[in-house]
């Protein structure tokens, strides 16, 4: 039995459409990939000011603004791009939601490298040293190292350091050693033994004390 | 022949176009789509981009949504009403067929869409050249396809309330604007999909909902990205081809619907 005409001709008008779509999907897609612009920066808001409008809102639109950030960051990036925004969005990130511990070891990591940015990311992880975060030990860190590379200021580097040693979860012995070295090469001998002496005091971790001990030995003994 | 039918066509479109305008729910959201318009200014304020750029960005995505709402919200109630109200029966014991019908539903509805838009696209380059913008012909072929894009929302929403009621047609049209703009992703998803059914599960759903992302020029607008004419051209055509699509399933389905 032949199918009515009728029938045929929709399945034909039906198909002949889908071939059509199908066509002009992937053209679109196609021109669309050649001009694609980046992630729209339009929403992001020039400063913290607009924290009392967002009604208690703020660590949510921080939240929101992070995912912006990464996408941001990763178009950039596959693009070649200058990152232009990227120090902005961090900042606001960290002042929407001081204690938003993955944008200030972003910005500890990244933003000195990719942005050539070291004096924002010593502002930015200044504020996270400040702030309630855990892990603030990796911050010290960080800022330790940025005065210690970009800025050659073994001393600050060394202070820093000191300071992630005392930080909860910090693994006390090494930064301890590492601290202590700072201090030598600062020409501040003096201080590295004195601050491994506080560690070596007040530290209650026996493996902690052993390998200070060590390194208070080398230290006196270099002196 | 073929005059009388587009004669009654016609006169369906200019009906639900006299029917559309008196709808309440088309002031107010053409009210708070001027107010929103209007606030951008303050809004254009607070980001890192110039102002003009941000406007540009806040009026057309208002519009966008405006569009959605109007879409769905008269699109969907226009068949159900004609049914519920029996004022359906009025018009089909007269020569006229379903198809015709739905056709010129969906005509006036569009008319009324064009005016919305036409009205706000006013309103909204009034206040970009007052913030000192100029007037570029991509904004004006961006306000063009976000009509576009409605035409196809609409046509959907049509379809959908020729399957079901107006309540679940509604629900339905918001979760194909959702779907059709989440497209984008898929495509995505295709590169990383493994397996021998899924990958090809998701090219099927990826070619047969229509990607509203590329309606959306926004960003490209923005930065100052120019697309070439064609893109323009081929996306109105992809648009016409949906609404084609889907108005000729609404056709089908309403023919062999039980009144």
């Amino acid at each position: 039995m032949k199918p009515p005409r009728k029938i045929l001709a929709f399945a034909v008008s039906f198909a002949a459409i889908g071939a059509l779509i199908f066509a002009a999907q992937n053209s679109l897609t196609s021109i669309r990939s050649t001009h694609r612009a980046p992630p729209s920066m339009a929403f992001v808001p020039q400063s913290d000011k607009i924290k009392p409008y967002l009604l208690g809102f703020h660590t949510a639109y921080a939240d929101y603004l992070w995912i912006r950030t990464t996408l941001y960051f990763g178009s950039e990036y596959l693009s070649g791009g200058q990152y232009t925004w990227l120090v902005r969005m961090v900042d606001l990130v960290t002042r929407l939601n001081p204690d938003f511990y993955p944008a200030y070891e972003f910005a500890g990591l990244m933003i000195p490298d990719v942005c050539n940015d070291p004096d924002a990311a010593r502002v930015i992880l200044e504020r996270g040293v400040s702030s309630s975060v855990a892990n603030k030990w990796k911050l010290w860190f960080y800022l330790g190292m940025i005065y210690y590379r970009y800025y050659d200021n073994k001393k600050d580097a060394a202070a820093c350091l000191a300071r992630a040693v005392t930080q909860p979860d910090a693994p006390g012995f090494r930064l301890a050693g590492v601290a202590a070295a700072m201090f030598r090469k600062a020409g501040a001998p003096e201080e590295g033994l004195e601050f491994l002496s506080f560690v070596y005091a007040t530290s209650e971790n026996p493996e902690v004390k052993r390998y200070v001990q060590g390194k208070l030995q080398a230290f006196t003994k270099a002196q | 022949m073929k005059g009388l039918r587009m004669r009654a066509i016609f006169q369906i479109a200019v009906n639900t176009f006299k029917e559309t305008i008196r709808n309440n729910v088309l002031y107010i959201v053409l009210f708070f789509v001027v107010a929103l318009i209007v606030l951008s200014v303050f809004v254009a304020d607070w980001s890192v981009f110039a102002r003009i750029q941000v406007m540009q960005d806040f009026g057309l995505a208002t519009m966008s949504l405006a569009g959605l709402l109007l879409a769905v919200f008269i699109g969907v109630g226009m068949l159900g009403r004609e049914v519920s109200q029996k004022t359906l029966y009025q018009v089909i014991t007269k020569p006229i067929s379903r198809a015709q019908f739905v056709c010129g539903k969906y005509a006036g509805l569009l008319t009324t869409l064009l005016l919305t838009y036409a009205a706000m696209s006013t309103m909204f380059l009034c206040t970009l050249v007052y913030l000192g913008g100029t007037i570029k012909l991509s904004l004006l072929c961006a306000v063009l396809l976000i009509w576009a894009e409605m035409s196809v929302v609409i046509s959907a929403s049509i379809f959908f309330s020729t399957l079901t009621s107006p309540m679940l047609a509604s629900f339905f049209s918001l979760a194909f604007y959702v779907a059709g703009h989440l497209n984008d992703l898929l495509s995505i998803k295709l590169v990383a999909a493994r397996g021998s059914l899924y990958p090809r599960l998701l090219t099927a759903i990826y070619y047969v909902l229509p990607n509203l992302e590329h309606f959306n020029v926004r960003d490209n607008i923005v930065y100052g990205i120019v697309l070439p004419p064609a893109y323009y051209v081929l996306a109105l055509v992809y648009g016409i081809l949906y609404s084609a699509l889907f108005l000729a399933l609404s056709c089908v389905l309403f023919d062999a619907k039980d009144l």
